[in-house]
């Protein structure tokens, strides 16, 4: 395999067949290397990224150009479609595959951007309440059961509506509603680090809570925040979808996927491809996130193997068979 | 097959890059009502064989050769179905090292030996419960009815240690597997359990196999001995010859590891240097988190303690799990603040002293080799960074004083940027005791520093810490519950129970001429060889 | 027991208070409430009559009280967009979302539950990796686009299910389907981890080493184990099931409380929205306190 070359040609000391010489980030290589579910979740997301970065310009059509005499042509699989329009044109004579490229861009902005604000407010809340404890920590945790029981969807709808649809104000409107995980994960690893040897150690040769937390807790959390990380960009990129769907998130003529979708509704039994198309690709999206995220969390897990392959395999035929049946 | 149990040339592995087997041409004989012990280190596959013969194996284990005939019937021509209803907990019983878990948490212990009864004999509730009351009290458990209610997080550790062995007992088995079931254990508890299960051995006619880590309980239980070590068996043969006249030279490294731990120092060069510490009335009380509506729980951990401490010695701190020598430990060490009392070091408070001053005046070392370094940073950084901290301006001194540590303690230069999980136990718990020195401390705090690490290991770091003592004049303060490792390295000992000081003096007279009824119940749980 | 449940009453009702504060805050905040009754269009002396006439220039925190009081006393305001009293349109509305979650949360039983028993004791094998593949693909796949798609099928390709309306059960299977797959994930991966971690523990191999095995040591010492962290998770989904039935009535055509919300948003109806979002909340600490009261149940160590 490719990953196996380049892992080879850069890391040569990584493939030591003496598994108690390997450093910290040859274990992770080798493990990676051996995880089929996180190479194709990271081949993926690498080429829908580059799609949705160069796609644009490759294909050198605007997604608002309007052109009312070619309204709903057919994509070119269908009867009548042509090359001009690769997966033809909606309501308004747009070029689809324009829109859906473009698209791209707006569920990876507000995906990353969104996942990333919730993580800086659960891992600050997290640490601190599971490095402080006490009164913090129970601070903290009724933040928690209220952040928990509060309806997200609706309340996000309701927000994104009444102060006015943005891409800056749904990034933040679902960043803020989406740290519960970040939170419980970092608060629960703190607490069991903090305990730890090393960190008492750290202590007594007169470290400061503050380089304590940042040289001996934080690098040791990071794997599974970046875990809950993947999954959040995943969350939070149907949650965008679905608030667009609805009306009440990105608004036209942006190509937002869930958009795309609440406006092929109307043709819903004549031209369902103006739904199919752009749910494929927000499927193929969180798909990739998520199994990269689930790649990292056996591959970060320090009891998975380096010889046998992975724990947990995706059923890579299986996926296949799932997304040829929703095609058609 | 005359033989009650007879295992010929099992071998097992498990899968990996290249097949090893982690069992290799295992034989054991056992006669009726006969008594085994095997001995090894961690990793020596005296685990394994075991389960190979009770069919626990883990699911990628694969047993690449070997025969075994247990009752007159060879096992590998009996199919798991037959062995699961006809000898497993019937005529093969099992008791683990790890009370806490073995039993499950959410029934009560009545329902857990009621249906292990039921399952293998057809009876009713009625019977099985008096069949459940009647082990209870064989395993010496007061208040049987009450047992039977209670839930395992209920009992204690040795208790539910009793309740294990009342289980594996409930159906007669004619032989019980004991395996490690004392080391989560304390002490005084310890020989309470080994004391039951030979009684019980004698009471109920079975054949004991008893697998342990220490070669001197292993030679109090069982006439016959095995030793292991890396899935090899070493010596086999009667346990007096063994220990007497052994033949190989791991074996004899093994003996001679306990005989240098238990060998009694006649002189005592004493000489009163001056107190480096004083603790006075100190005290430490903990308070579980209040649940709502209840009063809040509070544990004496530490009550009202005085002692000192003279420059150059080695004061060990005896006691059991709960006695709060951890506590003191760590307020020594500025890690917790007592609530009363105070301790001063050279005459200064430790809690008003900054972390700077305190750092270069007091070091610890703690028990658990895999927890004590951070798994993202490299030794070299790791034993630096004392130095880093606390003198900033050395530049090029510092890798010089890093390997200068490193040499001190035996460890190779090449470790230098390596990562903890590249290093074994002991090599680990040497980086621990590099960055404990580096700064040139007066006091070492070393809490169980030895009590992960398999027995030739725990001599070499024993070695190494009094050679630093001799070579540097540091203060050691050693915390253990292990009276050979107390008794190998200090002057002088205090015995802890329930947070408060029992008895102190001299190591040895202290040891051979107890006055307390504590102290002496701890010295009769040792076994010495 | 009874100590129990009690602090954990005083904690729901105390965030159930913070919450209704919170929300109140911010939708009287984020928009200017005279302006929604008056309409978009309207003059800005039409506005000032309409705050004066509906007391909306008194102190928020004077409004807030009287808002709750009200609630407390069942009467939950007057909407502005139905004009018609908010108490009767949820009383109206409710049945149909409540069959929903129920209905879904069933599904998600019924496909999760056995799926992840299989799938541990199994691990690695065909069912194994089918199980994760659905639960990945259920996970990416977005619930209003499978509506969507179960409409294009079941209304053209296999008529069985309507696929729009609330009038019978069967209206409700597709709606419940799609819901409830959306639980599928967390709860097939709970089952399947829990139920690993119990037959790699040691109670098990205790079990075992007494000769039991197979479906007895499945069901008489694993499950009530395995069982304890899914009844949390599986209340916490109920609980979401409510808020996220907004997108799959609207799909579907349900006039439930989902559909209700979502209308009452885009006519800028802040006192019914406000009240759903409230009882939204409420539902899920009620059922997270069952789940906690189950859970002392099974588990002796919660008891105390």
């Amino acid at each position: 395999m490719i990953f196996e070359l380049i892992a080879k040609r850069l890391y040569p000391q990584a493939f030591s067949n003496n598994l108690s010489e390997l450093e910290p980030k040859h274990i992770f290589l080798r493990k990676s290397i051996n995880h089929l579910g996180f190479k194709f979740g990271l081949t993926m997301l690498l080429i829908i990224v580059f799609l949705g970065i160069f796609g644009p310009y490759i294909i050198g059509i605007s997604p608002y150009e309007q052109d009312l005499t070619k309204r709903l042509l057919p994509p070119i699989w269908v009867e009548g479609g042509n090359w001009e329009h690769i997966f033809g044109t909606d309501g308004n004579g747009r070029d689809y595959l324009a829109r859906i490229l473009y698209g791209t861009r707006i569920s990876l902005t507000i995906g990353f951007g969104a996942a990333f604000v919730g993580m800086i407010i659960g891992i600050t809340l997290g640490i601190l309440a599971g490095y402080f404890g006490g009164w913090v920590d129970q601070l903290v945790n009724y933040l928690l059961t209220c952040q928990l029981a509060l309806p997200g969807l609706l309340l996000a709808m309701t927000v994104v509506f009444l102060i006015g649809p943005s891409i800056t104000v749904v990034i933040l409107v679902i960043g803020v509603l989406h740290w519960t995980l970040f939170l419980v994960v970092s608060r629960s690893a703190t607490q069991r680090i903090r305990n730890l040897d090393y960190v008492l150690a750290a202590n007594a040769i007169g470290a400061s809570k503050y380089q304590i937390i940042f040289s001996d807790i934080i690098p040791n959390i990071l794997n599974q925040i970046i875990v809950i990380f993947t999954l959040e960009v995943g969350i939070a990129i149907l949650s965008e979808a679905s608030l667009s769907f609805l009306g009440v998130g990105i608004q036209p003529p942006t190509p937002s996927w869930g958009l795309l979708i609440a406006e092929g509704r109307e043709a819903l039994f004549f031209q369902p491809w103006l739904i199919i198309l752009p749910g494929i690709a927000l499927f193929l999206l969180v798909v990739s996130i998520n199994m990269l995220g689930d790649g990292l969390r056996d591959i970060t897990d320090p009891n998975s193997k380096i010889e046998i392959q992975s724990k947990v395999e995706m059923p890579l035929s299986n996926l296949k068979k799932n997304i040829n049946s929703k095609k058609n | 097959m005359n033989n009650f149990l007879e295992i010929k040339n099992l071998s097992i592995a498990f899968p990996g890059n290249h097949l090893v087997n982690t069992l290799n041409n295992f034989n054991l004989k056992l006669e009726k009502n006969g008594s085994l012990g095997i001995v090894g280190e961690s990793g020596s596959g005296k685990t394994l064989s075991m389960l190979a013969l009770t069919r626990l194996l883990p699911k990628q284990a694969i047993v690449s050769s070997g025969s075994i005939d247990f009752l007159n019937h060879n096992l590998s021509e009996i199919d798991n179905l037959n062995f699961y209803r006809n000898f497993s907990g019937k005529k093969i019983s099992m008791i683990f090292q790890e009370p806490m878990t073995a039993l499950n948490p959410v029934y009560t212990i009545g329902r857990q030996l009621m249906h292990t009864y039921m399952y293998h004999n057809k009876v009713g509730k009625k019977e099985a419960h008096h069949k459940s009351l009647e082990m209870l009290s064989s395993v010496k458990l007061s208040d049987n009815l009450e047992r039977m209610k209670q839930y395992p997080h209920q009992l204690s550790g040795g208790q539910r240690q009793r309740v294990m062995i009342a289980m594996a007992l409930i159906n007669n088995p004619s032989l019980l597997i004991a395996d490690e079931p004392t080391t989560a254990l304390d002490v005084t508890v310890q020989k309470e359990i080994i004391n039951l299960i030979q009684e019980l051995k004698e009471k109920f006619g079975m054949a004991l196999i008893f697998i342990s880590h220490d070669l001197g309980v292993v030679s109090q239980v069982s006439k016959n001995i095995i030793v292991m070590k890396r899935g090899d068996i070493i010596e086999t043969g009667k346990t007096y010859n063994v220990l007497n006249k052994p033949k190989k030279l791991y074996t004899k490294t093994l003996i001679s590891c306990l005989k240098n731990l238990n060998t009694k120092r006649k002189k005592n060069q004493r000489q009163k240097n001056n107190k480096i510490i004083e603790v006075k009335n100190l005290s430490k009380i903990y308070k579980l988190p209040s649940k709502l509506f209840s009063a809040k729980k509070i544990i004496n951990a530490v009550n009202d303690i005085n002692f000192s401490v003279y420059e150059g010695e080695t004061l060990s701190i005896i006691g059991e799990s709960g006695s709060g020598k951890s506590t003191v430990a760590k307020m020594l060490n500025g890690l917790l603040t007592p609530d009363r009392g105070e301790i001063l070091i050279s005459n200064k408070d430790v809690n008003k002293l900054d972390t700077n001053e305190r750092a270069e005046m007091i070091q610890p070392v703690f028990q658990d080799p895999y927890s004590t370094l951070n798994p993202n940073h490299t030794i070299g950084y790791i034993i630096a960074r004392p130095l880093i901290l606390n003198k900033p301006f050395l530049f090029d001194e510092l890798r010089n004083l890093v390997l200068k540590t490193m040499d001190l303690v035996g460890l190779d230069k090449g470790f230098y940027y390596r990562f903890p999980n590249q290093l074994s136990g002991g090599q680990r718990q040497r980086v621990a005791i590099a960055r404990a020195i580096i700064l040139e401390p007066k006091i070492l705090i070393c809490d169980e520093p030895t009590s992960s690490l398999d027995v030739t290991i725990q001599e070499q770091i024993l070695q190494l810490l009094k050679n630093l003592k001799q070579k540097l004049g540091i203060t050691i303060i050693l915390i253990s519950h292990d009276i050979s490792v107390v008794k190998y390295l200090s002057e002088r000992i205090l015995v802890m129970l329930d947070g408060e000081i029992v008895e102190t003096g001299d190591t040895i007279s202290t040891l051979q001429n107890p006055k307390k009824e504590y102290t002496k119940k701890l010295m009769s749980a040792v076994y010495e060889i | 027991m009874l100590r129990f449940i009690a602090g954990r009453l005083i904690v729901v009702i105390a965030v159930a208070i913070t919450l209704s504060f919170i929300t109140f805050f911010l939708l009287n905040y984020a928009i200017d409430p005279a302006q929604a009754v008056a309409g978009e269009e309207a003059l800005f002396e039409e506005i000032e009559q309409v705050r004066i006439q509906y007391g909306f220039d008194r102190p928020i925190l004077e409004r807030y009280f009287e808002w709750a009081s009200g609630v407390m006393r069942g009467n939950f305001g007057e909407s502005y967009y139905w004009n018609k009293s908010v108490y009767l349109l949820v009383l109206e509305r409710a049945p149909e979302t409540i069959t929903l979650a129920l209905m879904s949360v069933s599904v998600t039983i019924i496909i999760a539950i056995p799926l992840g028993i299989l799938a541990a004791l199994n691990p690695n094998s065909i069912i194994d990796r089918f199980a994760l593949g659905i639960a990945v693909a259920a996970q990416a796949v977005p619930n209003f686009w499978l509506g969507l798609l179960m409409i294009i099928l079941f209304a053209l390709t296999f008529p069985i299910f309507p696929v729009s309306g609330d009038k019978t059960y069967f209206h409700f299977v597709l709606p419940a389907i799609v819901l409830g797959a959306s639980s599928v994930p967390p709860v097939m991966r709970l089952m399947r981890t829990g139920l690993l971690d119990v037959v790699d523990s040691d109670y098990i191999r205790t079990a075992r080493s007494n000769g039991f095995y197979g479906w007895n040591l499945t069901i008489n010492h694993s499950m009530r184990n395995a069982v304890l962290p899914v009844v949390s998770v599986l209340a916490v989904q109920l609980g979401h099931k409510f808020g996220g039935s907004v997108i799959t009535e609207s799909v579907f055509a349900i006039n439930g409380l989902g559909r209700l919300a979502l209308e009452s948003i885009l006519g800028t109806d802040i006192p019914t929205v406000q009240i759903l979002v409230f009882i939204f909340a409420f539902m899920f600490l009620i059922f997270n306190l069952f789940a906690d009261i189950l859970n002392a149940y099974l588990d002796p160590r919660l008891r105390k």
